[in-house]
């Protein structure tokens, strides 16, 4: 186990900060579809606090500056946790200020395409009414 | 040659004179010498430069670039192997009496793997987004100055590798200019799922 690499920690570190990135740069572009919060300046408090304290979770907790033939990552276990950490992290941003705030965007009839749409609608509504009539479609 | 092998080797010697002499400088280099610090920050600031932008033009303008930096990224480590292949240089702490804060790598140390990255980023989201370029570079310089302070990497190695994330980012943008309209597409894909 002491020499098992330290990959659960990194895609930790890369997911919580990831959800820190996103809640930043959700409120820096209006993207209310993917803010926790609704207020801006929260939102920004929130990303920050989560980005430090993923940083010095990650840091703090046991040595990092250790070679990759003992616990440390290669570049290829680099990839894969950042890979997996913000890609989780994107999964669970949308997930959850869906949950958080259920009726964005459902009284407007279309909604703005690409990341445009998510100031008005959270990803899920907008992730449905852009595959809907591919389903549609099927039937 | 041998004239540039001592004055790489006397600037090593001379910045890591600078550690030892405070806790908190030392810290700040064994968290700025590390694996993952620079690389994390520089990762997840294009990652949040992803959502940035005024308007549908903006933005694809600056996924491009993140789209060139990545690339570049891949392009640098496989150049950095490549050149690895063709001549073995020993790391600064074999020769040197150093204060070493990151841990003893096997690898050449000529041309610097870190730089080459970290510099094919910065020069990868460059045209698209300047102030992004900026920020990236200066987490470059401080990641390889850290390296040499700790005498992990000589001067040169650094140069050499700046050298190679600059043509990592050059070759890299010339190639997403002939994969067109591939890229094109992918952003297309993107923004019909609303990810672009």
């Amino acid at each position: 186990m002491a020499d098992q690499p330290f990959l659960d920690d990194y895609t930790l570190l890369l997911f919580i900060a990831g959800l820190g990135t996103l809640q930043i740069a959700a409120a820096l572009n209006g993207l209310r579809g993917l803010l926790f919060l609704h207020h801006r300046l929260a939102s920004l408090g929130l990303g920050t606090a989560l980005i430090a304290g993923a940083a010095a979770g990650f840091f703090l907790s046991e040595p990092r500056n250790v070679p990759d033939y003992t616990r440390g990552l290669n570049a290829s276990e680099q990839f894969a946790g950042f890979c997996l950490g913000v890609g989780g992290a994107f999964v669970l941003t949308a997930v959850a200020s869906a949950l958080l705030h259920p009726s964005l965007g459902a009284s407007m009839a279309s909604l703005p395409a690409g990341l445009d749409g998510l100031r008005e609608g959270h990803y899920p509504r907008l992730l449905w009414r852009a595959l809907k009539p591919a389903f549609r479609r099927r039937r | 040659m041998g004239t540039l092998q001592e004055l790489d080797a006397s600037l090593v010697s001379w910045l890591n004179q600078a550690l030892g002499s405070s806790p908190a400088l030392d810290y700040l280099v064994y968290l700025l010498v590390s694996d993952y610090l620079a690389p994390v920050a520089m990762s997840l600031w294009l990652l949040g430069l992803w959502f940035t932008g005024s308007g549908p033009e903006q933005r694809e303008g600056r996924q491009r670039g993140v789209l060139r930096a990545a690339l570049a990224l891949g392009f640098a480590a496989l150049m950095v192997v490549m050149s690895n292949h063709l001549g073995f240089r020993e790391r600064p702490f074999v020769h040197l009496e150093v204060t070493n804060l990151l841990y003893a790598p096997t690898d050449s140390s000529f041309p610097a793997n870190a730089a080459a990255v970290s510099l094919a980023l910065a020069a990868g989201i460059w045209p698209a987004h300047r102030p992004s370029g900026l920020v990236l570079l200066a987490l470059a310089v401080l990641w390889g100055l850290s390296r040499v302070i700790s005498g992990v990497y000589y001067p040169s190695d650094v140069l050499a590798g700046a050298g190679v994330g600059a043509l990592a980012a050059i070759a890299a943008g010339q190639v997403l200019r002939w994969l067109e309209p591939i890229p094109a597409w992918l952003l297309q894909l993107g923004r019909f799922l609303h990810l672009a």
